[in-house]
């Protein structure tokens, strides 16, 4: 009960704090302070040295790194040749399909995933080359906005992925199957959000812009021509990691090389285009970056209020039918998501949370990528959703918009989650086939 | 006054251009360590050290200019309704004053960790042997600037500059 | 008065760190009577690592933290001690070492303001790779990941090529054959499910860490009597048990491990094992260099012990 209380607390001084207009870093770290104070009764240097420590923790951590580097690595391309390339060449492919070029989010996204695990800089990196291209050409920004909150956060889902390892080390469950058990999924998931585009689109063609007319064989190779570029940074970040030759972890430097290398190729580079999209980078970087370092001290005050803690024990103490126990515990992440970042959602929930699904009967695999979609539904919600934050940041549209169009693929995301209930073999298939 | 607003404009500006410093020799530094295990079998032995002081003093020496360029995100439901000017004023230098509260006090609990630090002569137990003030120390300047432009931003409001939001598109979302 | 105190842990609930906090916190539950009360927060989920725990405590952001210490080595050099390489062959000789250091432990962690309530021992480390590393020439060129700088030293001079990875990278190096060796204890090993890509290990016994499980010392001094004593009960019964169990802990990591299909090379040749001490010695010196007076004090009195216990156990064999 206690742990009810202490969420809806937490909550109320965040929607408070934010709604009043302070800077969202600055909302979540003053929520935290003012939570610990006066929910949890500590004294002021108590929670000066927690904030500093757990600040200095979070913000020194290897793995942000991707969000700065790929940041330049998508201001680059911004700014160089190769986003106009890429959109020119696509054109011609995408004619027949419905909603066309609105699938680059979607295929970007998915593509992004297979070399980075941060949906921050996922969706940062896909969303600073398409929405701007996008809009141009008079795409619907809703739709371009939401498909780009949803399937940001595919690359927690398809490897490699930090929080999947996170979670194989404290479930005790092989990383190789988790690994494989993500990819269908993962595929299945952009599948849906595609599907939906392709729907909408049809329902209302005027949410896409009018054809150009007809595919001609000089178009395509035209097309192909001007995919050049891309192909050769695409292949080169991710050549690098699945030979072994660059770590996941370093691919987003590699990333910035070649696209550095490629924009001289292509006669496009100065000293402003370097300059210009580093600033643009560091700016970026240091609202998300911030507002990750705030919310990793959110996260330390909510564990010591032991809300999860409260609430997970809550559950298990219920002894439900399995799928009674599946419904509550998903109904508890959703919770969990909407003030916690990811990886804080897993291991503070998990120690209380997978035995009693295993012993619900739940496979430890499953139950894996069960959580992995319940962190991605949480990016999307509000308050507290890094890719809500991440767009707003990069397009400068109202958060209220960006939650708005994020909706229906959050509603999309949870039919994925029916469907693998229903369906743990779409889960299971794969690691069950390569991992002995 | 005049002189103080643009001394921490310019204290800003150095803090953006350090930022960007940072940022690219991360990028050295990992090619640099890619490069030496793939030919020469061997390592910086400091990448994850380093990018990681990297990261957290990259990202505070360039919050007070993210700030002043629009570049950090709010919710702005109350401020887009407030019709009054005045109000709004008010409004913002609250928001100000909060965030500036928070941060003091972050900032005072670092200054504590550093001088320990140094106290102790404390090191990183990595071949570097870091002095552990030295990473905090950048963190600390970093807050520092970034207080002084939440100063120098509230003196701005209060003189009757226009706000943050006010100064046409934000420079994120050119 | 009842008592709630958080206990941050880097490690996984099923670690046998996690264990050990866990028996911890029933054993002080029940000596105090039910009145202190541990709330574990296994995982880092607290979001302190071990290294933010020796402040963490000194200044009461938790009373009692189960810390890994060597990363603590370049705030204090004692903390080192117990991830010197190949300083001890066995658990028995590293409880050996920790009783030598116990009073330089308590003496030292005073000055961060916090009391050393007992040492948790991790499953003496050694080397998973895709092959058995049994001689010199097995180790030469090896591309494998240490875990500190020590180990980088140890073996670059063993004619490795060791390199520095972060921890989320280690796997999918393994995968794509960016590295071969991981230097580690079973257990971790086996946690990070190593076994998918790595088929062998190689018992080096390495060294065999500890964590350390302290309370801040204002706490500790506003506890009543019987509180303190059921601390210290709880703490020394569990000591006993977790050092007493390791072994236990490493066979049930190794049939583990065998279920797995890992190849376990328990006995490493004894002259290769010298090999690899001969590499450690300038390491060790160096440490002492920098320890000063105590640590020269210590490693002195640790070494005149092993080599009556040596001593004893072949007079013993030899009957
Ligand atoms: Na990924
Ligand atoms: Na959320």
């Amino acid at each position: 009960m206690e742990a009810f209380i202490s969420a809806a607390v937490v909550l109320a001084l965040i929607f408070i704090a934010l709604g009043f207009g302070v800077w969202i870093f600055s909302g979540l770290l003053l929520v935290a302070v003012a939570s610990l104070a006066f929910v949890a009764d500590f004294s002021v240097d108590r929670i000066g040295v927690i904030a500093k420590s757990v600040m200095w923790k979070s913000a020194s951590t290897w793995e942000l790194a991707a969000i700065p580097l790929f940041l330049w690595m998508g201001e680059i391309i911004f700014r160089s040749d190769i986003s106009e390339r890429l959109f020119r060449g696509l054109t011609p492919l995408v004619e027949w399909l419905p909603g066309r070029l609105l699938h680059t989010n979607v295929m970007g996204c998915t593509l992004f995933a297979a070399v980075s695990g941060s949906t921050s800089a996922t969706t940062a990196t896909v969303g600073k080359i398409t929405t701007t291209a996008l809009a141009e050409r008079g795409y619907d920004r809703s739709l371009s906005l939401g498909s780009l909150a949803g399937a940001g956060s595919l690359g927690l889902l398809i490897p490699p992925s930090i929080i999947m390892i996170i979670y194989g080390v404290l479930a005790e469950v092989s990383i190789a199957k988790l690994f494989a058990a993500g990819v269908i999924p993962g595929l299945m998931v952009a599948a849906i959000f595609s599907t939906y585009i392709m729907i909408r689109c049809v329902m209302r063609p005027e949410l896409a812009p009018a054809s150009l007319g007809g595919i001609t064989l000089r178009k395509l190779i035209g097309a192909f021509v001007d995919l050049v570029p891309i192909g050769i940074l695409i292949v080169a970040v991710l050549g690098g990691i699945y030979s072994g030759i660059v770590t996941p972890s370093e691919a987003a430097a590699v990333g910035v090389f070649a696209a550095i290398v490629l924009t001289a190729i292509l006669r496009k580079l100065t000293w402003s285009v370097i300059t210009d999209s580093l600033m643009a980078a560091v700016r970026t970087s240091c609202m998300v970056c911030s507002i990750l370092v705030a919310a990793a001290v959110l996260a330390t005050a909510i564990g010591y209020m032991h809300i999860p803690d409260g609430l997970t024990k809550a559950i298990a103490a219920m002894e439900l039918s399995p799928w009674t126990l599946l419904l509550l515990i998903a109904a508890l992440y959703i919770v969990l998501g909407l003030f916690l970042d990811g990886i804080s959602i897993v291991v503070m929930s998990l120690p209380v949370t997978l035995p009693i699904m295993v012993q619900a009967g739940f496979d430890p695999v499953w139950f894996g990528v069960f959580l992995v979609l319940m962190v991605e539904l949480g990016q999307v919600t509000p308050p507290v959703g890094f890719n809500l934050f991440v767009l707003q940041g990069i397009t400068g549209s109202n958060l209220s918009t960006v939650v708005y169009a994020a909706f229906p693929f959050f509603l999309l995301m949870c039919l994925a989650v029916v469907i693998i209930s229903f369906a743990p073999s779409i889960v299971l298939y794969l690691p069950d086939l390569l991992v002995k | 006054m005049r002189h103080f607003l643009s001394l921490v404009d310019l204290l800003t500006r150095a803090g953006a251009i350090m930022a960007a410093v940072i940022v690219a020799a991360m990028v050295g530094h990992i090619l640099l360590e890619i490069v030496l295990r793939a030919v020469f079998d061997s390592s910086t032995y400091v990448l994850d050290e380093f990018v990681g002081y990297g990261v957290a003093a990259s990202t505070f020496l360039g919050l007070g200019y993210t700030l002043e360029q629009g570049g950090l995100i709010r919710v702005n439901i109350l401020l887009a309704r407030i019709r009054s000017r005045a109000m709004r004023q008010l409004t913002e230098v609250t928001c100000v004053a909060a965030c500036f509260g928070v941060f003091a006090m972050v900032w005072l609990y670092f200054w504590s960790s550093i001088s320990r630090n140094w106290t102790r002569g404390a090191v990183s137990e990595t071949v570097a042997q870091v002095p552990l003030w030295i990473p905090e120390g950048l963190l600390l300047l970093g807050l520092s600037i970034f207080l002084l432009q939440l100063v120098a931003y509230a003196i701005r409001i209060v003189s009757g500059e226009p706000m943050i939001g006010e100064r046409g598109p934000v420079a994120a979302a050119e | 008065q009842t008592y709630v105190w958080d206990m941050p842990n880097e490690y996984p609930a099923t670690s046998v760190q996690g264990e050990g906090d866990r028996h911890f916190a029933e054993l002080l539950k029940t000596k105090s009577q039910g009145d202190i009360k541990i709330v574990h927060h296994f995982g880092a989920s607290l979001g302190f690592r071990s290294k933010d725990q020796l402040d963490a405590v000194a200044d009461g952001a938790v009373v009692i933290a189960n810390t890994f210490v060597p990363p603590l080595g370049g705030i204090n050099p004692i903390f080192v001690l117990s991830s010197l390489p190949f300083l001890v062959s066995n658990a028995s000789e590293a409880y050996m070492l920790y009783e030598v250091a116990r009073p330089y432990y308590d003496k030292e962690l005073a000055r961060y303001n916090q009391k050393l309530l007992y040492a948790s021992p991790w499953p003496a480390s050694g080397l998973w790779g895709s092959r058995t590393y049994d001689k010199p020439e097995a180790v030469k060129g090896l591309k494998m990941r240490t875990y500190d700088p020590n180990g980088t030293l140890v073996f670059k001079a063993a004619g490795a090529a060791p390199v520095q990875l972060s921890w989320a990278d280690i796997v999918p190096q393994l995968t794509t054959g960016g590295i071969e060796g991981v230097l580690t204890s079973i257990e971790s090993g086996l946690s990070a499910s190593f076994n998918d890509y790595a088929k062998h290990f190689t018992a080096l016994n390495y060294d065999t860490t500890i964590n350390m499980v302290t309370m801040n010392l204002d706490t500790w001094n506003k506890l009543p009597a019987a509180g303190q004593k059921a601390v210290l009960d709880a703490a020394k019964e569990t000591e006993l048990f977790l050092w007493g169990n390791i072994d236990k802990v490493i066979q049930r990591n190794y049939d583990t491990a065998a279920k797995r299909g890992v190849t376990i090379a328990e006995k490493v040749d004894p002259a290769f094992r010298r090999y690899l001490q001969e590499q450690a010695e300038p390491v060790i010196a160096a440490w002492v260099k920098r320890a000063g007076k105590d640590g020269e004090a210590l490693i002195a009195e640790y070494r005149q012990r092993q080599k009556v216990a040596t001593t004893v156990a072949a007079n013993g064999s030899a009957n």
